[in-house]
């Protein structure tokens, strides 16, 4: 891992919960789907190992910010276990939003870095 | 898309390997829902990379390093499984094994000097004294509460001090991840210290000097050979678990 990337995972694994929560604001999903919504999104710019969102899944569901159930696509095939935001989830989303932001915009206004992001054409 | 039997093969590997180094710090139900779901989230991602293009083994590959080694997904669910817990902080500075340890036996013990402190100081067959006689003042003070006499007290007080290592070996076995038996002698030894330390305080009482004899010479190997059983017990009745196919998996239809 690059000292870039490095960087980058220290920085993702402090926003790992918002991440999730935002991507869970769409409706219930599966990790993998969450995983796959941050990698469309990301446009593979995020490196992290996919396995380890498992446990921050199951801690958001002891602290019931989500609660999960077995579902199984129309069409059969595998169950999935998919997460869903509860309203303490939504508000604790909405808290941690807003100190991302507040975080954001000192960053910014300390080093002059420009907050919006560039990500890869989608 | 069905997998191939290699792949699957290795999958249920991957998993097994993550499983295995969280099934003394996970409860049996809790294994079997992320083995479910481990192998869910390989066998979706093996579909993404074939439909992106890749043949079966670089899939299979691209599948396992972008959900990373079993070291890196067991250690990242076992700390936030430590964190969820109320004595998280204790156990993420002390380690889940010692933590465990000193806590049963602390338990244990506080057990045991409460037994001893109520034999010092309300010995058996106290006579009803009033307020300013010597008598009253001598229930205040420590006196000799000889050992053994055949007190209810005395009985309760040489079972809990005999099943004390046993309860602690076995529990300490269940939580701890490696190491359970010298965690167990070391958190008896310790606790036979303050029982050393005890009998300064309860002096001319004897009793807190029986503990700690006992403890030095009976706890700490009992408690290591109880969490060694209770470990192999463990790994056993999980590793049945573990054993199972994945291709057992259920579907719901």
């Amino acid at each position: 891992m690059g000292q870039r990337d490095e960087v980058t995972a220290a920085l993702l694994r402090g926003s790992a919960t918002l991440l999730i929560l935002s991507t869970l604001r769409q409706g219930p999903l599966a990790g993998i789907d969450i995983v796959r919504n941050i990698n469309t999104v990301a446009g593979g710019t995020l490196a992290f190992k996919e396995g380890t969102i498992y446990s921050a899944l199951h801690q958001l569901e002891e602290n019931e910010l989500v609660t999960s159930e077995w579902v199984v696509a129309d069409g059969g095939g595998r169950a999935k276990r998919a997460y869903t935001l509860t309203p303490k989830g939504i508000e604790e989303l909405d808290r941690r939003a807003q100190a991302w932001r507040s975080v954001t915009a000192l960053v910014w206004a300390v080093t002059g870095v420009n907050p919006t992001p560039k990500l890869p054409d989608r | 898309m069905q997998l191939p039997p290699a792949v699957e093969t290795r999958f249920e590997s991957r998993v097994r390997e993550v499983l295995s180094a969280l099934n003394v710090v996970l409860p049996p139900e809790r294994l079997q829902r992320l083995r479910l779901e481990y192998f869910e989230h390989l066998a979706g991602r093996y579909d993404d990379f074939r439909r992106s293009g890749l043949d079966e083994a670089a899939a299979a590959e691209a599948s396992l390093t972008s959900f990373g080694t079993e070291q890196m997904v067991a250690d990242s669910f076992s700390l936030a499984w430590q964190e969820l817990r109320p004595e998280g902080h204790i156990v993420a500075k002390l380690g889940t094994g010692p933590a465990a340890a000193i806590g049963i036996a602390g338990c244990a013990q506080a057990v045991c000097v409460g037994l001893l402190f109520y034999r010092i100081w309300f010995p058996p067959l106290t006579p009803l004294v009033r307020v300013g006689t010597p008598q009253f003042q001598g229930m205040w003070l420590p006196t000799i509460a000889p050992l053994p006499d055949l007190d209810l007290s005395t009985y309760v007080f040489w079972s809990a001090l005999m099943l004390a290592p046993l309860l602690i070996g076995w529990w300490c076995g269940r939580l701890a991840p490696a190491g359970a038996p010298l965690q167990c002698a070391v958190g008896c030894a310790v606790m036979a210290g303050v029982s050393a330390l005890l009998q300064t305080l309860t002096s001319p009482a004897t009793d807190a000097t029986v503990l700690a004899l006992v403890q030095a010479t009976y706890w700490i190997p009992a408690a290591a050979v109880s969490a060694l059983f209770s470990r192999k017990f463990k790994l056993f009745r999980q590793r049945a678990i573990l054993l199972h196919d994945v291709s057992d998996l259920p579907r719901l239809q």
